[in-house]
């Protein structure tokens, strides 16, 4: 097993120094990769936190709060639903776990805030990741984010007006104004 | 997480918090992908990436995409979207192939921290485990006969 792995790499990777190389070569391009994604995902996020705040935002939250009842969701569900869509579970965990503990939320919306945020959570990061691999200018990272973006938006908003449907058996009011 | 006191964080403050954010995302970034790199690199050497793209064509192919594309959405949905986001810079596809593979892995990815996260919340983290594994392939194949030409 390992001769024949041995004769596999020697056939390969002939001498001690296209080893070093080759790996040298890959991390380069690997270290180039990540400072490339870098270069935008940091301001992107020192964008976001810059403007995170703004009371602007804070209206809009406010402004929210009958949808978020259209989506079987209650108040208190904001917080954890707005840390998710735009930090992420992982880094939003902060935001998130708490809520086990108020008993606040109750099974119901729980699983109505999972399967948003499962849908569609992390959406500046994890969009950015995807819409860099491969693009050629920044108006085709725009399109990609964009769409990526927006396609679990939609389909996170698609899932929980279809069960509230289910649930409650009444005609929905899809439309977004 | 950290609340500061009352009334909105500075100016400075938020750019802080967000250069460390993004200089930890940067740091994590770097980390997962160079090790990343040389891994698959040195696997599509030994022909092993070659191996499994042919163990995984049938099944990839579902999804109007190459068997290699199942590293990047096996690494995503057991690890996380960095290290699913630097193999599949190794694999050189199509925008709109990369687009399939980020809907398929954003739906599902770094599934055994995040449902441990939903676990801890309380949510009903295994029904939401399978709801995101069928979402993410029945999401790739929409995705991927809108977005990738059929192939020969």
């Amino acid at each position: 097993m390992t001769a024949l792995a041995g004769e596999w790499i020697g056939s390969a990777l002939p001498s001690a120094g296209a080893i070093a190389g080759a790996v040298l070569g890959a991390a380069l391009s690997g270290a180039v990769f990540a400072l490339k994604i870098s270069a935008f995902l940091v301001p992107a996020l020192v964008l976001y936190d810059l403007l995170a705040p703004l009371p602007v935002f804070a209206r809009l939250g406010r402004r929210l709060g009958p949808w978020l009842s259209r989506l079987g969701m209650s108040p208190p569900c904001a917080v954890p639903l707005a840390a998710g869509l735009f930090l992420g579970i992982a880094y939003g965990a902060g935001f998130i776990i708490p809520i086990a503990e108020g008993k606040r939320i109750g099974p119901e919306e729980l699983l109505g805030l999972g399967l948003f945020l499962c849908t569609c959570h992390a959406i500046i990061e994890d969009t950015l990741l995807f819409a860099l691999v491969g693009a050629r200018s920044p108006a085709e990272v725009a399109w990609r984010m964009a769409t990526l973006a927006g396609l679990r938006l939609l389909l996170a908003l698609t899932v929980l007006v279809g069960r509230q449907v289910l649930l409650r058996g009444r005609k929905p009011s899809p439309a977004l104004e | 997480m950290m609340t500061g006191p009352a009334g909105p964080p500075s100016l400075r403050d938020r750019v802080r918090r967000g250069l460390r954010r993004g200089g930890h995302a940067c740091w994590v970034l770097l980390r997962v992908t160079v090790p990343t790199f040389i891994g698959m690199d040195l696997l599509r050497r030994l022909g092993v990436i070659e191996a499994i793209g042919t163990v995984c064509a049938p099944f990839m192919s579902i999804f109007r995409l190459p068997g290699e594309a199942a590293i990047p959405v096996l690494i995503g949905y057991l690890v996380n979207v960095y290290s699913a986001t630097a193999a599949l810079g190794t694999l050189g596809l199509s925008g709109g192939q990369v687009t399939t593979l980020g809907l398929m892995i954003g739906l599902a990815h770094q599934l055994i921290v995040e449902t441990a996260i939903l676990k801890t919340a309380g949510a009903p983290a295994f029904r939401l485990l399978i709801y995101r594994l069928v979402m993410s392939l029945v999401v790739g194949l929409v995705a991927s006969r809108a977005f990738i030409a059929p192939g020969p």
